[in-house]
């Protein structure tokens, strides 16, 4: 099995079930809506947040998409064969977990012109935002990506998820505000090159761990 | 005896409990003085602080709270390490054991910090670098205890918490890095506990004392968990059979 | 704490007590409430963890015991109702019933 039949396979599922993609982007725009629709009207109070409120919303949906990350392949057997099957277990997941990035990471960051709009923010901040998204997200999907594979043996699995990702998900949300605000303030590089750093130290951990916690989570059926 | 003969003896459940005798009693006892030392030596003796006044004796249980339950989650991750690669069954036991004592002392942290911010900067709750990381802290251990309750299986749960043990531990330095500097951008230089200025010998002896006992109550504390967990493991083996049946007190240590 | 010598500044080096009274204790210059709080929790904490060991270890070890005994009991009988029937060998009960508790030895 080599790495364009898993992209091939990866593509070909997302795309029967793409209420996968949907969902958690209507959630994106529905909370932007109620942050707007309920914080104060002067344009002030809602920029200086805007940046935390964009971050925290971009986490909040990317743990959304998570749950369903290995959720629908481990209930149909699919994950047990792929992980029996597959020569290298690891470049599997690592193929989903680019996947789920494309349409969550990637597709926030596509849409970041819009999110800063609704949220307030200054026009000259998109690029910066767009930028921030764009490194930081892959983080993201990766230390997710660690956490679903622990708890998707469990029914009930969405708070443990939350609980155990969103300690990773901290510094990511710091660094990402920070290189937001860093296009509105001080003017500094250094959140950036800090959220390039915390996806490569995803990238090295989180495949390695995803696919041990898979290991795990399949004995569990 | 050599450090692999030594690693081999500790997989032994029986050669561990049998050498975790000693330390228990040298734990308990240097705990017991330690503690009653520097609890009175900070509460009477250390002097008040120039700035904070009495508050700062609240610094010589916060303090040692904070680090000894940071140090024993990453005791866990190392544990779980351990686990996952020789495969060790007492490296689970020693999760376990680590786990009740390591939450206390975390929210314990929090509280004492709690009440030290009330007085010293007029808040109850502070988000800075260090109110945030041992929040996180608990956070971590939460999530653990949490995977440990959903899994029955024994030997899933051990690996289980070991990965999130062994991940966890891997972001404890990453978050308390990150929130520290994001803290600096926004606080101005007021005294908070990330700098330490330096103390002089009759502040940071007792701090040092209770340092010290914290981490022996902890040490005793766990070793003894360890052991529990150890008899209730081994019970049908005829060592477990005959230290139980022992008829005099003192034959049950 | 008796007649202590009074309030020691921070570059005082030769005075000991640090409290001239039980009053000063308590109230600790307004930040009494504070202190006390978190030392009675810190002790609260230390005491109260020792004791739930301790009481974990001995009912442990009564569980055990007990759990031992029940099985030494079960044996007793079922040797004793063997003997009693006359027809069975007693050897045959007594193999079955030690093989329940005698699993595994240690390494």
């Amino acid at each position: 099995m080599n790495i364009g039949a898993l992209w091939v396979r990866e593509w070909r599922v997302l795309m029967r079930n793409r209420s996968a993609i949907y969902n958690p982007i209507a959630f994106m725009f529905l909370a932007v809506m109620l942050f707007a629709v309920g914080s104060p009207v002067q344009d002030n109070a809602r920029g200086e947040y805007g940046a935390a409120v964009l971050w925290l919303i971009v986490l909040l949906t990317n743990m959304l998409s998570l749950d369903s990350l290995f959720r629908r392949d481990y209930d149909n057997g699919v994950l047990e064969q792929l992980m029996t099957t597959a020569p290298v277990p690891l470049l599997a997941v690592l193929v989903r977990i680019a996947m789920q990035w494309l349409f969550s990471g990637l597709l926030m960051a596509l849409l970041a012109p819009l999110l800063c709009v609704l949220l307030g923010l200054p026009v000259r901040v998109i690029g910066a935002t767009m930028l921030a998204l764009l490194l930081g997200t892959p983080a993201l999907s990766l230390l997710g990506a660690i956490g679903a594979s622990i708890t998707v043996g469990f029914a009930r699995g969405g708070v443990l998820l939350s609980l155990l990702v969103l300690p990773l998900f901290l510094p990511v949300l710091v660094f990402g505000v920070s290189a937001v605000n860093a296009s509105l303030g001080q003017q500094s590089a250094a959140p950036f090159y800090w959220l390039g750093f915390l996806s490569m130290l995803a990238l090295s951990l989180g495949p390695f761990a995803a696919t041990a916690g898979l290991k795990i989570s399949l004995q569990m059926q | 005896m050599s450090l692999t003969e030594l690693w081999h003896k500790l997989g032994s459940p029986r050669w561990f409990y049998q050498m975790s005798t000693h330390w228990v009693w040298g734990f308990g006892i240097a705990a017991i003085v330690l503690l009653l030392a520097g609890l009175l030596w900070g509460l009477l003796i250390a002097p008040p602080d120039y700035q904070q006044g009495h508050s700062v004796r609240i610094m010589y249980v916060h303090v040692p709270a904070a680090m000894v339950a940071q140090s024993i989650y990453i005791g866990m991750g190392v544990a779980g390490f351990v686990l996952f690669v020789w495969r060790m069954k007492l490296a689970d036991v020693a999760i376990a054991a680590c786990l009740p004592f390591g939450m206390l002392l975390t929210a314990l942290a929090l509280f004492s910090g709690s009440v030290w911010g009330r007085p010293t900067w007029g808040t109850w709750w502070e988000w800075d670098g260090r109110t945030v990381s041992t929040l996180v802290l608990l956070f971590l251990y939460i999530g653990i205890y949490a995977l440990r309750e959903a899994i029955p299986d024994a030997q899933l749960r051990a690996r289980a918490s070991a990965l999130v043990a062994m991940v966890g531990t891997i972001n404890i330095p990453v978050i308390k890095y990150s929130v520290e500097w994001w803290h600096t951008l926004h606080q101005p230089a007021s005294f908070t506990l990330t700098e330490k200025p330096t103390m002089p010998p009759e502040m940071y002896l007792p701090l040092l004392v209770m340092v010290l006992g914290v981490y022996c109550f902890a040490g005793y504390n766990i070793l003894s968990r360890m052991r529990i967990e150890i008899l209730r493991r081994e019970q049908g083996t005829r060592w477990v059979r005959a230290l139980v049946t022992a008829p005099t007190l003192t034959g049950q240590r | 704490m008796g007649a202590g010598i009074g309030h020691r500044t921070y570059a005082d080096g030769a005075a000991m007590m640090v409290f001239s009274s039980m009053e000063e204790l308590l109230v600790m210059g307004g930040h009494g409430l504070y202190v006390w709080l978190a030392y009675g929790a810190t002790v609260t904490v230390l005491i109260g963890s020792a004791i739930t060991v301790n009481n974990a270890r001995k009912r442990t070890l009564a569980q055990l015991r007990w759990s031992l005994q029940a099985g030494e009991d079960s044996l007793y009988e079922r040797q004793s109702s063997l003997a009693e029937t006359a027809e069975s060998p007693g050897q045959h009960g007594t193999r079955h019933a030690s093989s329940a508790t005698r699993r595994h030895d240690e390494p």
